[in-house]
């Protein structure tokens, strides 16, 4: 039974790959013209990045066997879908005026004349 | 099942490492559910109010929060090389690494106390009442720090176990080491979320 890395070297690399990738992280960040969105996205895809290297390198589930990898895929699956399936009622306004949902809008759900 | 009940074959510890570390993986896919409460509350109610986190983030120090980033890859990168040490038998490495991630975590802790003290101490003061964006900022990184503080105990508690260890028999050393990585990945999806973007 050994690492399953068998130099350090591997180690040293991955380190730095997530340093540059921090201060990458931050410097985009920083430039303002790229847009909200856009910076988002970068980060998002650069946390991802390294989030994936510290797994698979330093957490060694590239040299675990496959059946490994349901256990951390699934319940990220599962994260997206509770934050994504919470949108419309909170991230996306609450469009119910009171007493909306007690004596229910006109047939069509439109919004109650009162 | 044979080759596992096989009393004195070399494949004992081998398979019964794997199984320690995939209880390790179930108990870690617990916490990603854990943080994703937290996490995802965060982002639903920050869409929902977003010149909240605008005001918010201006209070934050994100050149702080970057150097916490840094200390915590340092520490990836030294618990990484604690578990290779101890896999080639070399138990003292593996202590001074032992010790040095656990110097790097209170160092994360400390620069995280002097960021809650500058909330506190703000006029009017900032605390998790404030807005629903400091609440998530409180919830998601009170639990983070209190995760690190966690790792920090069972790093210390290794260190008086080191010395029955080798590169047969170093299941612990790994499966706090999944842990502090596991650690160190929520904080490097904390920090631009909450600081940055």
């Amino acid at each position: 039974m050994s690492d399953p890395v068998k130099s350090t070297r591997l180690y040293w690399i991955v380190f730095v790959s997530l340093i540059v990738l921090t201060a990458l992280t931050v410097g985009q960040s920083q430039i303002h013209g790229l847009g909200h969105t856009l910076n988002r996205i970068i980060g998002l895809a650069i946390a991802i990045t390294k989030g994936s290297l510290v797994v698979l390198f330093f957490m060694h589930l590239k040299y675990e066997k496959r059946y490994f990898y349901p256990v951390i895929i699934f319940p990220l699956i599962l994260v997206l879908i509770i934050i994504f399936a919470n949108f419309p009622d909170t991230a996306f306004g609450d469009h119910t005026t009171p007493g909306e949902e007690i004596h229910g809008g006109q047939e069509g759900g439109a919004a109650p004349s009162h | 099942m044979d080759h596992a009940a096989g009393a004195h074959g070399s494949e004992d510890h081998v398979v019964a490492f794997e199984r320690a570390r995939f209880g390790m993986w179930l108990f870690l896919a617990s916490e990603i559910m854990f943080f994703a409460g937290f996490i995802g509350a965060y982002v639903v109610l920050r869409m929902a109010n977003p010149q909240l986190a605008e005001a918010g983030q201006h209070v934050l120090s994100w050149p702080l929060a970057a150097i916490n980033t840094a200390v915590l890859i340092v520490s990836s990168l030294t618990m990484v090389l604690a578990v290779h040490h101890i896999s080639k038998g070399n138990r003292g490495k593996c202590e001074d690494m032992i010790m040095l991630t656990a110097v790097l975590g209170t160092i994360f802790l400390v620069i995280k106390g002097f960021e809650y003290a500058a909330k506190f101490g703000h006029s009017p003061p900032i605390t998790p009442m404030t807005s629903s964006f400091w609440s998530s900022y409180f919830l998601m990184t009170g639990f983070h720090g209190l995760h690190v503080l966690g790792g920090i105990i069972a790093l210390i508690f290794l260190l008086f176990y080191v010395k029955n260890y080798g590169p047969t028999r170093y299941a612990k050393v790994e499966n706090v080491a999944l842990y502090w990585h596991f650690v160190d990945l929520v904080w490097i999806f904390l920090f631009p979320i909450v600081y940055l973007l």
